[in-house]
This record gives structure tokens, C-alpha cells and sequence, in this order.
């Protein structure tokens, strides 16, 4: 049983309660055009190459990646050739070689004990500051089935669990790992249904019945509006969003206005990075004005 | 020939006491410079002239031996010394800089290490005054079982008091003939000179007068780096008593700490040591009771308040912490750290306490720990200890051993740990020299320091020949994080991925690493490194801690005093200075890694996990200032209070010792380097020292603004993969 994960960051101060480590985990079932990781989406290991970071962009010969693949001239060209993953047992290793981290793979599978011992490391953190593990991603609950093992032995360490997840998953894998999660943070993004498949790709029902059954069921959430100009920042969808917090009593919002900060990832992937405008500070306040007769504690997430 | 005039003119100049002279002179000018020497010669003239004019020359010409010379310098400055008295003045506070001693040295004296960087107990004196030591002297003269060279050191410490007591005359009678003798505050000065610092203070402001009176004497007769102790314990019944009597309202006492703490910030140019800032001044709060509870109390927070709002550098806190450390204290020193001093850092009771009683120290007195100019654990008013005498630099045995391997002088390395086992022997070998080279140390006599330090008088003994009740020597380690990255590296290049030999590496390290950009930038990235919290990499921390500690262990310094080491060095700039390329993927002269926080260059590692690892070195052994370095930015600290205040105590429950923080932000930074007007008074934290931006040398701008840019990867809280 193994967890695809794409990063550990540990000290996170913003994916929930006290000090966290968020795991980043690979595959996602939405996709959103301004998406902040992009290299979570696909749920296969994907070899990426950041071009600021070698060594041949600062005019050194370095050719440690390419000793092993006579057939490649540039690094750059790793990127296209997917199955040197498939193909190819020990490509990590081979990966390995570059001196600057510049070339490797986004994905990398930990068995559920490795991963454990990796996030008790800051278990006195956790308890001192009411922390505890998030799982992120990606989608978390795109691997609901190899999470659960993880979530049980967390539990046996008695560590507060946290899921950010757009809860766009099959009712099943989010049954499957609810016992074990302690706060579900669950993002608001577009509430057309029709829109949200267009634009994301994804069925609103499920959303909404999931989140019917988190809140039916008791579970501990907070919702994150994720405000993007103009797909979710909208006249017509502020209006849905605030609907949607009177329909079901919410108590607590965050506020995540995107953020253009992915532009390397997506050029490490060989993908145009979206651009999005962020939100002004106006507008933000716009936001929250027409959102207080609600009476909700507002916080906005800036980074 | 030219040599022989040299030595001839030297000797002269040796005979008619010029050789004090000139040292003094030098230091001036190094001064007046800033502590630069970038100044061409008609510069230096303008300066020496301006020197010449300033100053007061001051013959001794009588004097069996060095002490006494220096107890009649004493009193003669004192009778000499510039005093000014100014209508607004709350208390009268002179330090003259400007005093050039003339007075004949022999051969053996001229090298001598002068004592500094300790505070004095200042509380003796607020409690007793000069009279009732004076008495005491008088006593022990009169004893007949006493030898003829402890009369001398007696006589001398009564030519202090004479000096003491003719300055309060000079001062009294300056007050009476003021032109502003009738102003409210003049009187009341002249009041409290009535009064202290002969005989014991009576209430807040008396106690506040007699310690500034103390402390101007300490910097008029040039004793560098003067720390001011546990000022919230000393004052607090002088304190207490005047709020309680309803002598003093809060406000009074708020404004009277003020004009206390203006008045020790003045003269920072005079009253810097290595780097303008670097001054000693530090202020001790808080700590944990012999009985377990906590010392805070109102003076606390208040001396707190008051330097937050004057914002100033110098001084600075250190907030001994420990487990009853109330929330309101913790809260409090954030929003002073926030407010842009860089201060107070942080100091564990629970660990330190422990290691000092280990050490050797009495449980009272290790309780009642303060620091050295930095941070290094210092019972005040109770010790010579030299706490900085020197810095061992670990990257040195490292050298020792890659050439001896590579000339293969009959050595046969196999694995890693035949490597391992080389460079600890000669660790032991450069400690064993370095020792040598520290018991040559002859001390300078210092008669004031003598008075103020407890046990001399009792062992009629002057503190430079180990009269005081402590007398240890402390070493700092410089590089360490630069060593353990270096030996990783080498247990992955050599011994497991067999890509270089010995003999090679040594060629790339001599050739500053020219034409290997690529191994460069491996060692630099791959492999485990200093500050992770991996068993691996904390264990060769521990055993090098070890290595160091049992050779320490066989010494004794010659007042039978025992050595100690800490991880945090001043000299991670200089030391790195002339020194080679290093095989962590440090270049020829740049600087080493700072205290314990990730060298520069390595890959960005948490906080959480730089704090693991820092809280597991084994400070038992190595107690003598131990750092933990870290950089934040300021709105990262400002949204996450709560948090980072979790932070800092987990820290410091899993076994940290101490922890300093810069709140800065590397754009501000830059911004700073490049208008240093435009930010005049952006404080960063150097060493033990906090510091304007702009009056830093430009290396050590550089290299907070390099620092401040790894941890900002640190800090970001977006990852980027």
C-alpha cells in the first residue's frame, strides 16, 4: 500500500489549526484552469526540468543527465518522453545525477510506515500548537483507499487530521477516510452546474451531496471560496456562494484569492501557465461586504 | 640595522611609558574611523589631530608593579575625567574616551590580554555602597596574617574608592556651582550624590544613578564589552518599594528607564568593540527560581516596553526562558521582536541551569545565570571567565587530514571510518595546541574590576590572577556547519559513490574549485546536511561534540579553571576570510555558516526541522552559547503569533538552548543596501549584537541579505517542489 505524493511541507502555518505538515498528494479529478499545482493533476509520476536551475542555462557543460540516454540531446526533451518512466526501472536514479535538482520526477511513491515516521518528526509541534497532518493535493481523496491505512496509524498517534479537498470524489472514498479525519477544509468554486463542467470539468451533485453528507453527518468543516476573476469571482456566483452559506449555516469562510505563483511548475511540465489577475484589496472588500449579512467569520489567505 | 633602530626606538618608548600611549591612541583612531581603515593618510592626520585635541594625558609615574600603576591611573582619571552637567539631565552619566595614560611598562608586560567581556555585580554595590567595601578593605589591611603583596592588592582597591569618591566630589561640586543649581532636576542629582554610590541606594531612581555611575567608570578606564546583568531582579525592590510607598507612579518609573537606557546608548561609536553595535550591553530578564517559579515581574515587562518604544539597538535583551515562562511574557517579547529591534533572543533555563551545575558552577549561582557579550552562560559579578577567548575553526583538522591522506604519509584509509577516526585524532591534536596556546595568556591587572567582582577581595587576590570565584575559559566553535556538510560529502563522493580520490579532491579544493562546476553544485545540493533531522546527521554533530568535550576534559587553565565550547561564533566572517575553499561547496574566503542554522548554499530545510535537529545536540557538553539562527519574515511572524509563540516553546520543551530571530524581509534588505537613507534606522541582529543596517561593513550586509533570502524559500509557504 503506497501513497503517490508530490511534496511534504513541513511548518505549514496555513492549511488548518497550529503548525502542520501538509502532504501534497499526486492526481486530481477536477481541472481547474488556474490551478496552483499543477504538477498534482496527473495521477501518474511526471519528469519535470527546471530550466532556470541547470547548469548548461549558466553556460557550464554539464551533461549529467544525458550519460545514460544516448538518444536524447536536451534536457528539455525529457519532458516529452513520458515513458522513459514506464520504460525504464531505475529512472530515479538516473535523475539523481543532476547536480542542481534541475531534472526529476514529480511523484514518488512512500509506503504508508515511511510516510507515518516522516510525519510524527513533528508530532510535539503538532500537540503543543493544536497542529497536526493535512492532506492536500491534488485531490486527497483520489487515493481514499491507500489514505485510509495512512489516516489509522495517525490516529493510533493521536494526531489531528485535516483533508483540503474540493470533495469532488465518489461518495465512497470520502465514507471510506471521514471517521478518521478530524476538519475537512473544503473549497467553494464554481456553482453552476453547467459551468462547473465546463470549466472544471466536474459534476456539482457529487459535490453537493458530499458536502450534504459531511455536514448531515456532524463533521468539523470550513469552506475555502477559492476567488478567481472572472470564473468564480462573478456577480452570479457570489450570489450562489452566498445561497449556499445560508442554505447550510456556515460559520466560518476563507478566502483564497489565486495567485500566479505556479509559473515555474507549469513551464517545468513544458505547459503555458494560465494568468490570472489577482483579486485587489477593493474587491476583496467588495466581497466580504456582500457576504455579511450572512454574519460569518471571514479570513482571507494571501501568500 | 633598520630592525635594530625599530628596536632601540621601541625600547625607548617602552622606558618613558609611551607603549599605553600609543596602544590607546590606535584604539581612538580606530574609533573615530568606525572601526574602517579605509581612511588615507591626510584623513588620519585631520582624525589624530582631532584625537590630540580631545585629550587628556595622564602621567603615572609612580608605581611598585602594573596593578598599582593602573589603581593611580584609576584615581588620577577620575580626578581628570570631562563631567558635564546639563539642565535636563536626569542623571549625570560622563565617560570620557578621550584619557591617554602615559606610565612605563616592563618587557613582560606588554602583551597582555586585558579583561572584558563580563558584567560586574552591580548588585553588591546598590546594596552596600563604596563605604561599607571600603571598611571591609580596611578590616582585612589591618589583619596581620596577611602578606605583603595582598596589602598591596588592598591598598590598590582603596585607591579605587579614593578615585570613586573623588569623582562624587567633583560632581557635587560642579552641581553646586551650576548655573542651573537651583533646577528641580540638578538637585535632586545632587541629592542622590549625596548619597550613592558611597553608601546603599535608598529608592528607584538612586539605584538607577548608582549603577549608571558604576557602569561610566568601566568604559573611562577602556574595559570593552560591559554587560549590565538581570537588571529586573537588581532594580525590582528599589522598584517595588517606591510603587508600593506610592513614592513613584509607573509613568515615573517608565520615564526615569528611559533616560537610563538613552543615556547607555550614547557613544556607541566609543563603546563598540569589533563592529560599530558590538557592544556588550545586554540586559538579562525573566529565568526560572531556585524553587522552580518564575522571576518575571512588572519591571520586566516594563524595561521591555521601554526599549520597544525607543526602538534602539543597543541594548539589548536576552529572556531567559524556562517551563513557567507565563504566556503574557512570551506574547510580550513577540510584539518587542516585531517591532523591528531584534530582540530579545531567547535563552533555556531548563537546559542551561543543568549544564552549568554539571559544569561545575554552584546551584545558586548557576541559577543565577546572566551572559558574556553575547550569549554565552556567565555568572555576573562572580567570574573572570572568558567566555570568547578564541574560536576553533573545524574545517582546520579537516584540512590537516585530506593532505595527510593525499601525501600518504604511511596512513591506510579503507572506509569511511578510518576517516572518521583520523580527523577526530587531529581534532584533538588542534585542540590540544589551541589549549596550549590559551594557558600562555597573561591577563592585564584590573584593580576596578577587582572591587566588582566577588571573591577577589576575599582572596586577596587581583582578578587578573584568578581572584574571582569563577575563573574558566570559554572557546567557540566556528564552521561547524560547513565541517559536518563536508564530511557527508565525503562519505558519499570518496568512500560510497567512489567518484573522486583524496589526492583529487585536494587539487579541486586548492584550485577554488575552477573548471568543477559540476562537483561544486553536488556537494553543494546532494546528500545529508547540517541542521536536518536525520539520526545520521545528529550523531556526527554529538560526536565531534564528544571528541572536542573529552579532550577539554584532561585540561585545567593556569588559575585551575576548566574549558568550555559553544556552537554560535562571532568570527564567521573573518575566520572565513583567508581561509580555503571548503568541501561543503564553500569558496576561498567566503564566509562560514552562521551559529546553528543551515549553511547558505544547501538545500532549504524547514523550521520545524532545523528546530528538531537543534534541539538534539547535546548542549550538556557544549554549553557555551548555543544559537539557534533563524530568519523570518515579518508578516509570516505577524500572522501567525499564536503560532510561532507554539513554536518557540515546543523548541524549547524538546531541549533547544537558545534561539535569536531576525524579523526581516529579504526586498526590504536589498531596498536598505541600495538607499541605506531611505532606512535609517532598519535594525538586523550580527552576532550577540543588534545593529543598524547601514552601519554595517558591507560584507555583512551581504551576507544578512543572502541569509535573509534562504530563509525566505524557507518561509514560503507555497510549495514549490
Amino acid at each position: 500500500m503506497s501513497l503517490l505524493v508530490t511534496n511534504i511541507q513541513r511548518s505549514s502555518f496555513y492549511d488548518g489549526p497550529g503548525i502542520r505538515t501538509t502532504v501534497f498528494l499526486k492526481g486530481c479529478f477536477l481541472r481547474c484552469p488556474w490551478c496552483s499545482n499543477p504538477e498534482s493533476i496527473s495521477s501518474v509520476p511526471e519528469i519535470y526540468f527546471n530550466e532556470k536551475k541547470c547548469l548548461k542555462t549558466k553556460g557550464i557543460d554539464c551533461n549529467e543527465c544525458l550519460k545514460s540516454y544516448q538518444d536524447i540531446k536536451n534536457p528539455k526533451e525529457f519532458i516529452k518522453n513520458i515513458n522513459i518512466l514506464t520504460n525504464r526501472k531505475n529512472y530515479e536514479e538516473i535523475f539523481n545525477n543532476c547536480p542542481t535538482d534541475a531534472i526529476g520526477v514529480y511523484g514518488k511513491q512512500f509506503e504508508v510506515d515511511e510516510l507515518v515516521n516522516l510525519l510524527k518528526k513533528d508530532k510535539y509541534f503538532y500537540d503543543i500548537s493544536g497542529g497536526g497532518v493535512t492532506f492536500s493535493g491534488g485531490e486527497a481523496l483520489m487515493q481514499s483507499k491507500e489514505l485510509v491505512n495512512c489516516l489509522k496509524e495517525l490516529k493510533k498517534e493521536k494526531i489531528h487530521i485535516c483533508i483540503e479537498t474540493s470533495l469532488f470524489a465518489p461518495q465512497n472514498s470520502v465514507d471510506l477516510v471521514k471517521d478518521f479525519v478530524d476538519l475537512f477544509i473544503i473549497d467553494i468554486k464554481i456553482l453552476d452546474p453547467q459551468k462547473c463542467k465546463e470549466y472544471l470539468k466536474g459534476d456539482l451533485n457529487i459535490y453537493l451531496k458530499n458536502v450534504e453528507n459531511l455536514l448531515r453527518s456532524k463533521k468539523n468543516c470550513i469552506f475555502r471560496f477559492i476567488a478567481v476573476k472572472p470564473l468564480t469571482f462573478n456577480e452570479s456566483n457570489i450570489q450562489s456562494l452566498y445561497d449556499f452559506i445560508d442554505k447550510w449555516k456556515i460559520k466560518k469562510l476563507e478566502i483564497f484569492s489565486v495567485h500566479n505563483l505556479a509559473v515555474d511548475k507549469y513551464k517545468s511540465l513544458g505547459k503555458k501557465p494560465p494568468y490570472f489577475e489577482k483579486l485587489t484589496e477593493d474587491e476583496l472588500n467588495l466581497l466580504k461586504n456582500k457576504l455579511s449579512p450572512l454574519n460569518i467569520e471571514i479570513n482571507f489567505l494571501t501568500f | 640595522m633598520k630592525n635594530s633602530i625599530k628596536k632601540n626606538v621601541k625600547n625607548f618608548l617602552n622606558n618613558v611609558g609611551f607603549c599605553p600611549f600609543i596602544k590607546k591612541f590606535y584604539i581612538l583612531l580606530y574609533k573615530e574611523q568606525n572601526g574602517s581603515y579605509k581612511f588615507n593618510f591626510a584623513q588620519k592626520l585631520f582624525i589624530s589631530l582631532k584625537i590630540f585635541l580631545r585629550s587628556k594625558l595622564i602621567i603615572v609615574s609612580n608605581g611598585k608593579n602594573l596593578t598599582e600603576k593602573k589603581a593611580i591611573l584609576f584615581r588620577k582619571s577620575c580626578e581628570k575625567m570631562k563631567i558635564s552637567i546639563l539642565p535636563n539631565d536626569k542623571f549625570v552619566y560622563d565617560i570620557d574616551y578621550f584619557i591617554l595614560p602615559i606610565y612605563s611598562i616592563l618587557e613582560k608586560e606588554k602583551n597582555l590580554f586585558i579583561i572584558g567581556n563580563l558584567t560586574i555585580n552591580y548588585n553588591k554595590i546598590l546594596k552596600e555602597g563604596i563605604i561599607n567595601i571600603e571598611e571591609n578593605i580596611k578590616n582585612k589591611i589591618n589583619n596581620k596574617k596577611i602578606t605583603s603583596s595582598q596589602k598591596d592588592f588592598l591598598y590598590n582597591l582603596l585607591e579605587i574608592c579614593n578615585g570613586i569618591k573623588i569623582l562624587k566630589d567633583r560632581y557635587l561640586k560642579e552641581l553646586n556651582r551650576s548655573k542651573w543649581r537651583n533646577n528641580e532636576n540638578i538637585k535632586e542629582i545632587r541629592e542622590m550624590l549625596e548619597y550613592v554610590p558611597l553608601h546603599p541606594a535608598r529608592d528607584f531612581k538612586e539605584s538607577l544613578q548608582c549603577f549608571l555611575f558604576i557602569n561610566s567608570l568601566l568604559w573611562t578606564n577602556d574595559y570593552p564589552l560591559m554587560g549590565l546583568g538581570r537588571l529586573d531582579k537588581i532594580l525590582y525592590p528599589y522598584f517595588k518599594n517606591d510603587l508600593d510607598d506610592g513614592n513613584i507612579t509607573e509613568k515615573e518609573a517608565f520615564n526615569l528607564l528611559k533616560d537610563f537606557f538613552i543615556n547607555l546608548h550614547k557613544n556607541r561609536k566609543y563603546k563598540s568593540n569589533e563592529l560599530l553595535g558590538d557592544t556588550g550591553q545586554v540586559v538579562i530578564l525573566g529565568g526560572k527560581n531556585l524553587d522552580g517559579s518564575d522571576s518575571s515581574n512588572e519591571l520586566t515587562f516594563m524595561i521591555i516596553d521601554v526599549l520597544k518604544e525607543l526602538k534602539i539597538p543597543d541594548v539589548k535583551i536576552i529572556l531567559r526562558v524556562h517551563s513557567k515562562t507565563p504566556n503574557e511574557l512570551w506574547n510580550k517579547s513577540l510584539e518587542c521582536l516585531l517591532s523591528g529591534v531584534q530582540y530579545p533572543l531567547f535563552s533555556n533555563d531548563e537546559v542551561i541551569i543543568p549544564a552549568l551545575i554539571e559544569f561545575g558552577y554552584s546551584k545558586e549561582d548557576a541559577f543565577d545565570y546572566g551572559t558574556s557579550a553575547c550569549w554565552e552562560p556567565f555568572i555576573p559579578g562572580k567570574s573572570l571567565d572568558q567566555n570568547n577567548l578564541s574560536s576553533l575553526n573545524l574545517l582546520i583538522p579537516i584540512s590537516e587530514t585530506i593532505k595527510q591522506i593525499s601525501q600518504q604519509k604511511e596512513i591506510i584509509i579503507k572506509n569511511f571510518n578510518d576517516f572518521l577516526s583520523l580527523y577526530n585524532k587531529n581534532l584533538k591534536i588542534y585542540i590540544e595546541n589551541e589549549v596550549k596556546q590559551l594557558n600562555k595568556i597573561n591577563f592585564e591587572p584590573a584593580p576596578l574590576l577587582s572591587l566588582l567582582t566577588d571573591d577577589c577581595l576575599e582572596n586577596l587576590k587581583d582578578i587578573s590572577e584568578g581572584g574571582a570565584r569563577y575563573n574558566n575559559y570559554g572557546e567557540l566553535l566556528v564552521g561547524v556547519g560547513n565541517t559536518i556538510n563536508a564530511i557527508f560529502n565525503i562519505k558519499r563522493i570518496v568512500f560510497e559513490e567512489e567518484e573522486c580520490s583524496f589526492s583529487e579532491l585536494s587539487k579541486i579544493i586548492k584550485n577554488n574549485f575552477y573548471e568543477s562546476e559540476i562537483l561544486l553544485e553536488n556537494l553543494r545540493n546532494k546528500g545529508l546536511k547540517f541542521c536536518m533531522d536525520d539520526e545520521i546527521v545528529i550523531g556526527l554533530v554529538n560526536n565531534i561534540i564528544e571528541v572536542i568535550f573529552q579532550t577539554f576534559k584532561n585540561f585545567r587553565n593556569k588559575f585551575g579553571g576548566k574549558f568550555k565550547f559553544g556552537l554560535s561564533s562571532p568570527s564567521f566572517i573573518s575566520a572565513g576570510q583567508d581561509f580555503p575553499a571548503s568541501l561543503d561547496g564553500r569558496k576561498y574566503g567566503d564566509p562560514f555558516g552562521v551559529h546553528i542554522s543551515p549553511v547558505p548554499f544547501s538545500p532549504p530545510l524547514s523550521y520545524t526541522e532545523i528546530a528538531n535537529f537543534a534541539s538534539q545536540i547535546n548542549y550538556e557538553k557544549s554549553f557555551n552559547g548555543d544559537v539557534l539562527d533563524l530568519i523570518l519574515e515579518r508578516n509570516f511572524v505577524d500572522q501567525n503569533k499564536g503560532n510561532f509563540i507554539k513554536f518557540l516553546i515546543t523548541f524549547f520543551n524538546l531541549g533547544g538552548m537558545q534561539c535569536h530571530l531576525n524579523i526581516l524581509d529579504y526586498n526590504i534588505l536589498m531596498k536598505a543596501k541600495e538607499n541605506p537613507d531611505l532606512f535609517p534606522d532598519l535594525i538586523v541582529r550580527v552576532w550577540g549584537f543588534c545593529a543598524y543596517f547601514k552601519d554595517l561593513p558591507e560584507e555583512y550586509q551581504n551576507l544578512v541579505i543572502e541569509r535573509a533570502k534562504y530563509y525566505e524559500s524557507i518561509g514560503n509557504q507555497y510549495s514549490e517542489v
